[in-house]
């Protein structure tokens, strides 16, 4: 079955960049630029993996973390971060994160979290 | 452990190294692009090892793509080296329109994680004061920490400039109210010593929507060295 999964990130050269990877790998990619649009995409599809920036303008993907997994307790999300500090690690599994990553993440790295 | 946001252990630092982490992060994002844009260029030359044709125009807007945020990156790299170097003097002639244009530029994404823009306002002829730089962009920093904490949509504030018979006025300003620096607790501490520091004083609010800071036209040495 094919992957669904959701990338979220306020840079657009990267988002795009990430997305068309990950679907040359054979994975289905939706794609956000704020964590409020992503939200509005959680509301009516099922993403096997969301992966968030956690600083975004507006809402910061902390925040949507919560958000996400108060309407989806079950969705597998990824964080990803300018600097993965275990202090931030312990923010991001407390909202709901299943792992949090540093950029420039390892595409590798984030095709084994997926799956 | 101090908060990120707060950093009571160290107050000195603060400034410095929330503008640091900024730049950094800034940077981080630079070269999360580089680093998709140069794998995706990767995957089409095994693409094209397996017969798919590579298009040259795509390789065009990567290179493209790559070259443009290489340019971002040494921006970014330049206005730190800026930064850092604005603490080389004690006092220097400082323009007050073009210090307040950097600073701010520094505190773009977390003035755009709040959704809040800055309109600062070039005055009609330049206003110059003598003054410490490093002091004076931190008491900036701390005046927009202060509209940034407000959990109120504040939008847009203006930053004006006027010369004055015995020095120089900063003033800000938005539509709705806006949070005072001297009485906002997470930064009232600090902003104040920065005030002591540059001889500075705050102006009565003519309204809750405005606050100004008195700067003199010059200072002899740092306050608190005297």
């Amino acid at each position: 079955m094919v992957q669904q999964v959701l990338l979220v990130d306020d840079e657009k050269e990267f988002l795009e960049a990430m997305a068309e990877r990950m679907e040359a790998r054979g994975i289905e990619v939706s794609t956000a630029s704020t964590a409020e649009e992503a939200i509005a995409l959680v509301e009516h599809n099922r993403y096997d993996a969301i992966i968030l920036d956690f600083q975004m303008p507006g809402m910061d993907g902390l925040e949507a973390v919560k958000i996400i997994k108060a309407k989806q307790p079950e969705s597998h999300i990824i964080l990803l971060s300018g600097y993965a500090t275990i202090e931030k690690e312990g923010e991001a599994m407390q909202a709901g994160a299943s792992d949090l990553l540093e950029k420039p993440p390892d595409l590798n790295v984030l095709l084994q979290l997926i799956k | 452990m101090p908060s990120e946001n707060n950093n009571t252990v160290f107050p000195e630092l603060t400034f410095f190294s929330r503008v640091s982490a900024a730049v950094s992060h800034e940077i981080k994002n630079v070269l999360a692009i580089i680093n998709e844009n140069a794998g995706l260029l990767e995957d089409l030359v095994l693409m094209s090892h397996k017969g798919f044709p590579l298009s040259p125009e795509r390789l065009d807007r990567l290179a493209d793509t790559i070259q443009t945020q290489i340019k971002r990156a040494d921006v970014i790299v330049k206005t730190m080296n800026r930064f850092a170097h604005s603490a080389d003097h004690p006092v220097d002639e400082v323009d007050l329109h073009a210090a307040t244009v950097f600073i701010t530029g520094l505190c773009k994404r977390m003035l755009r994680s709040k959704e809040i823009e800055i309109n600062v306002v070039p005055p009609e002829s330049p206003v110059r004061i003598q003054t410490s730089l490093f002091y004076l962009q931190e008491l900036i920093f701390v005046c927009i920490e202060s509209m940034v904490s407000d959990t109120r949509h504040i939008g847009v504030i203006g930053v004006e400039f006027r010369k004055m018979s015995s020095g120089a006025e900063i003033r800000f300003a938005c539509e709705s109210s806006l949070q005072n620096p001297f009485f906002v607790n997470s930064v009232a501490s600090r902003a104040n010593s920065l005030m002591k520091y540059i001889e500075a004083r705050p102006v009565d609010d003519r309204d809750k929507n405005s606050f100004g800071i008195q700067l003199p036209e010059s200072i002899s040495a740092l306050s608190k060295e005297q």
